[in-house]
């Protein structure tokens, strides 16, 4: 490729618009030509430099105050809570939220700088707990332990279908990689991290408009989750873990949060999720009497409501169906 | 039922109210007038917040489309319809501006402090149309597809505005380095 060449595409490949046929054959030149790579890193700053310049820029606080008038009704309203307003408990599908912590060990400058909107929210909207409990459990925890032969290995396929026989393949790590573009989530990256107990699993990142983060984590049957595991729920059968490996789904939005979601009957999904949550809270010294009364707790009625907190709320996470795990968005409810 | 639509649209929308400003500000000529732009953009929002779907583009999207299509009927209104491009073809687009454009951008840059008041400036001076794409770009960290989502127009010419308005950009400031010598050296293959 010439310059002239490689300059046309220079701010597509910046910005990651290229098929990877064209990116490498750009990266190559870049690697041989210093004024074509200090014309894409001058072109990068300016990226940054735009968004350093104008970053800082907020909304007026009368602004703020105004539309929020203008949007409430003239009587006073108290703030309910706005999970438990998307529906009434019905047994279709019904959702569970209750924050979890969970690990991450990728892109720790996120965690170190949390969306204050999401935070806010947490703060107004959630009870406090479920923050900390959140927060402390991704802290100290479930800390990655560093161990395995392939931990952070990050030269992991980006094409799904070829990530999970990769990933299979090499590791034995059972793995789900659904394929979400449909939710404009975005498949970013895939990394291999290890467990305190040396146990390798995969670690699976998604995006949605570069705000919210989801992050699969997939690994073979493990001792570490054993709580997590529980065959029969109220006379029904969960399989939460067995050969197809337990997979966690966390979400992010910038803040410390993570969500765990479940369908099937209100009632039995208490049960189940009380069950996965007391001992995370007992191991961090957290023993309330109800486990579940200050988490945040969700039901919908509709698929269409189950989306809208799929939209709304950092999003759903895991579902449990009866007889098997499965990873899944709430539009295919 | 309005009680539960208000709180649903604040939680929704008011997290972007920020970012919305920020492209408002940009494009409105002043303070007050970017304040009202953005005040009639969640207004539009609100009410048609129950033919909202959420789930194909988000929320922040959105509320940017409807800020974008706030801002260019008012400029009608007022008969300040800014000169909108045709859709350009990207490939086309692209041959007829490299190598010459940039001849003076340097290789080595000095310190970019000392470019904001011009960065501003010159985004400021950029066409309406270069100026939406840019912010949305640069400043909210949109995709082309979302860009395009937003400006209702085709992704090629999302990439060739996007094009353009970084030539403009960095031919003013390599033109703002030369004169100033803050580098030396500026070299073309």
């Amino acid at each position: 490729m010439k310059c002239q060449d490689v300059r046309r595409f220079l701010y597509a490949f910046n910005d990651g618009a290229l098929e990877v046929k064209d990116n490498l054959e750009i990266l190559g030149h870049l690697n041989m030509c210093p004024h074509c790579a200090a014309r894409a890193d001058a072109d990068q700053q300016l990226k940054e430099r735009l968004g350093k310049a104008f970053a800082a820029e907020t909304a007026p606080a009368s602004l703020r105050e105004n539309l929020t008038k203008q949007l409430r009704p003239a009587a006073g309203i108290r703030r309910a809570h706005w999970l438990v307003r998307l529906s009434p408990a019905l047994a279709t599908a019904a959702v569970l939220l209750l924050a979890l912590g969970f690990w991450w060990t990728r892109e720790p400058e996120k965690s170190a700088a949390p969306d204050t909107n999401a935070l806010a929210a947490l703060d107004t909207e959630r009870p406090i707990a479920a923050k900390e409990l959140a927060a402390a459990f991704h802290a100290g925890h479930l800390q990655c332990s560093a161990k395995g032969r392939a931990h952070h290995r990050k030269d992991l396929s980006r094409h799904l279908p070829k990530l999970q026989q990769q990933l299979s393949s090499e590791f034995d790590i059972e793995v789900l990689a659904p394929n979400w573009h449909s939710e404009s989530l975005r498949f970013v990256s895939a990394c291999t991290c290890g467990m305190p107990d040396g146990t390798e699993g995969a670690h699976l990142v998604y995006e949605r408009l570069h705000v919210q983060t989801a992050s699969i984590y997939t690994l073979r049957p493990t001792g570490l989750f054993d709580s997590f595991e529980r065959d029969i729920v109220d006379g029904d059968e969960y399989r939460v873990a067995h050969s197809e490996g337990l997979n966690l789904v966390s979400w992010r939005g910038r803040s410390a949060e993570y969500l765990l979601c479940a369908n099937g009957d209100p009632g039995r999904n208490d049960a189940l999720i009380r069950d996965l949550v007391t001992p995370i809270r007992i191991a961090l010294g957290d023993t309330p009497a109800d486990p579940l009364g200050d988490l945040v707790l969700a039901r919908a009625e509709t698929a269409e409501a189950v989306t809208r907190l799929f939209c709304v709320a950092p999003a759903p996470a895991m579902v449990l169906l009866g007889g098997d795990c499965w990873i899944t968005t709430p539009s295919r409810f | 039922m309005r009680a539960s639509k208000s709180l649903s649209f604040e939680r929704v929308a008011m997290p972007h109210l920020d970012a919305v400003y920020r492209v408002a500000r940009r494009l409105a000529d002043n303070e007050a007038e970017a304040e009202d732009l953005v005040q009639e953009a969640f207004l539009r929002a609100f009410r048609a917040f129950d033919r909202f779907e959420l789930r194909t583009y988000g929320a922040k999207p959105w509320l940017l489309r409807i800020l974008h299509n706030t801002y260019y009927t008012r400029r009608q209104r007022a008969n300040r319809e800014p000169t909108l491009l045709d859709d350009v073809d990207f490939d086309c687009f692209t041959g007829e501006l490299e190598p010459e454009l940039l001849e003076r951008w340097p290789d080595a840059l000095p310190d970019w402090d000392a470019f904001d008041g011009e960065l501003k400036n010159a985004v400021a001076q950029l066409p309406a149309e270069y100026r939406t794409v840019l912010l949305l770009w640069a400043f909210e960290d949109l995709s082309y597809k979302e860009i395009a989502t937003v400006c209702n127009c085709k992704i090629g010419t999302v990439m060739s505005r996007l094009y353009r308005a970084r030539q403009i950009l960095s031919q003013r400031l390599a033109a703002y380095v030369a004169e100033r010598n803050l580098a030396s050296g500026s070299s073309d293959v």
